[in-house]
């Protein structure tokens, strides 16, 4: 059933298993798992079915820190949320981006083997229909760099168009469209009872009652909803110390450009989804110490790479050169509690304050990214595939970096929008436990990418999906039989 | 008759790339890099390997 407040107002409505703000990618992949299985689900989005400038005045936000991409182009408040803007490339994390400790001062609480078992599902979910490439060492590369596999969804699923059917068809499944969850009432021992819901107005359209809730609204409407909760509740919602702090994104940079020799084996692809990928291994994270990486590339001409490293090198280093290449990277961040989502002085038309967002690179993240380069440089030599320049910026270590909002993919990477609700072993190391359920509120759950810990270099939706799939599990095995 | 000439001049090679890649292999020693940063040379941006830049300057690829 869906029902749209900006068109009906909802009836009286039954007490639902499960109330889920948020009908993204976590939210519907929640909702579809639990109503399948006999729940009784409620789904609320702040959007309508297609995105509309009303609704996207609400994500409009401050970027207080290092250059981004405005808030409200990162982000998309509709049904299927930023999925409508997906780009589809997945990848899992590596088990070594859960359990290293030097990036964050303490691992994930869960491991690889809690995500794994729903990674073929989370396939299912994404529409995931193509790889390219394959996990394998690289000659030359000394065990640092390997080559991967990746993954794609192709067209990138949208998901609310992909199950706008089963969203309406599904028994037990209530979709609220333009229905925007606003403050929740807790009883005595801190359980949240129910959800209040405002329409396009403004006004509170009902009471979502339920045993159960899930805050899924992306990481950066997940955090300022739960900071509005905390103001009007004296900071007993989510951790305060915690709250906001560790935002990441992931590093986007064009670092360098390449030459590749006559018999090189290596070759730069027409498109980025053509390629070959390859990334750091274990082995050299564990040895440097810096952020996972991934490489691609893009074909340029090569001459006026020729015309300056001849004026540098040996006759002999550029007399067989075939062909050049522009280097990109996907690289994670180190955690930064300076890193932070905060409530702005503006207000949205609800007179709630909006997101502002300081998003910092330290130190960390731009070693990450000159080590990166020298790694592929030291490759290219050893392999004797060719020779690289890095760009200046990346080697005299300037930060913050500019520019690379102009990048053609830079709407993708600003997209992966990570951490400031960060899951801990013990309540005073985070926002959520293993199980993404907020710590201090029994019932409370956090859908999408803000519990990371750590990011690795992966694109965040595939492992979002994996644990979206795995609250669900949580939940249906809380509500009993 | 040995030319009063330093060898970079007689060979026709940028004295500031010269100094450029000893720069940057001696500070990634000083900063403590590992041996594996030290195999390489940093000219203009380019990583290069010692036997690039070495070349030019000590046989005649770019002499006269």
């Amino acid at each position: 059933m869906i029902v749209d407040l900006a068109e009906n107002s909802a009836d009286t409505l039954p007490d639902f298993d499960v109330c889920i703000a948020g009908a993204g990618v976590a939210g519907i992949t929640i909702a579809l798992q639990l109503a399948a299985r006999g729940r009784k689900v409620a789904l609320l989005e702040a959007g309508g079915r297609d995105g509309s400038a009303a609704s996207q005045d609400f994500y409009r936000g401050q970027n207080t820190g290092v250059e981004n991409l405005p808030l409200d182009q990162t982000r998309l408040r509709q049904l299927g949320g930023s999925s409508n803007h997906w780009g589809g490339w997945c990848r899992p994390l590596d088990a070594y981006d859960l359990t290293r400790t030097d990036l964050n001062g303490a691992g994930w609480p869960i491991g690889i083997a809690d995500l794994a078992p729903y990674g073929k599902k989370a396939g299912d979910v994404l529409g995931i229909n193509a790889a390219s490439g394959a996990d394998l060492p690289l000659n030359g590369a000394e065990g640092n760099l390997q080559s991967i596999r990746m993954f794609f969804s192709r067209p990138p699923a949208h998901l609310g168009d992909r199950f706008y059917d089963a969203l309406e068809t599904t028994p037990n499944l209530s979709l609220f469209l333009n229905a925007a969850v606003a403050a929740p009432d807790f009883d005595a021992s801190g359980r949240v009872m129910s959800l209040s819901v405002r329409a396009p107005g403004g006004g509170i359209a009902f009471q979502c009652r339920a045993r159960y809730f899930v805050l899924a609204l992306g990481t950066v409407e997940n955090t300022r909803m739960l900071l509005l909760w905390n103001r009007d509740n004296g900071d007993r919602v989510a951790n305060p110390q915690h709250l906001g702090r560790r935002y990441m994104q992931h590093l986007h940079q064009e670092i360098g450009q390449f030459v590749l020799f006559d018999d090189a084996a290596l070759a730069p692809a027409a498109s980025a989804d053509e390629q070959a990928f390859m990334a750091s291994t274990e082995t050299y994270l564990k040895q440097a110490g810096v952020g996972a990486f991934r490489l691609y590339s893009t074909e340029m001409a090569c001459a006026p790479l020729v015309d300056q490293l001849s004026g540098i090198a040996s006759a002999a280093a550029c007399s067989s050169i075939r062909t050049g290449g522009r280097l990109f990277i996907t690289a994670e961040q180190a955690p930064n509690d300076a890193s932070r989502i905060t409530l702005g002085a503006d207000v949205d038309a609800f007179g709630q304050p909006r997101a502002q967002l300081d998003w910092r690179i330290d130190k960390r993240d731009i070693d990450t990214l000159r080590q990166s380069a020298m790694e592929f440089g030291r490759y290219l030599i050893r392999a004797k595939l060719g020779r690289l320049k890095v760009n200046p910026a990346i080697l005299d270590g300037d930060a913050p970096l500019t520019g690379w909002t102009q990048l053609p993919s830079a709407p993708g990477a600003a997209g992966h929008q990570m951490g400031g609700l960060r899951m801990s072993a013990t309540a005073d190391d985070g926002v959520t436990d293993r199980d993404c359920r907020l710590w201090g509120v029994d019932n409370l759950y956090i859908g999408g990418s803000g519990v990371f810990r750590t990011s690795g270099h992966a694109n965040p939706t595939f492992t979002l999906t994996q644990l979206a799939l795995r609250i669900a599990d949580k939940l249906h095995e809380r509500l009993g039989t | 008759m040995k030319s009063s000439q330093p060898a970079h001049r007689r060979h026709g090679i940028d004295r500031r790339s010269l100094i450029a890649a000893s720069i940057a292999v001696l500070a990634a020693r000083q900063v403590g890099a590992t041996a594996a940063e030290t195999e390489i040379v940093i000219v203009d941006g380019w990583i290069l390997s010692p036997a690039d830049v070495a070349a030019p300057v000590f046989g005649s690829v770019r002499a006269g």
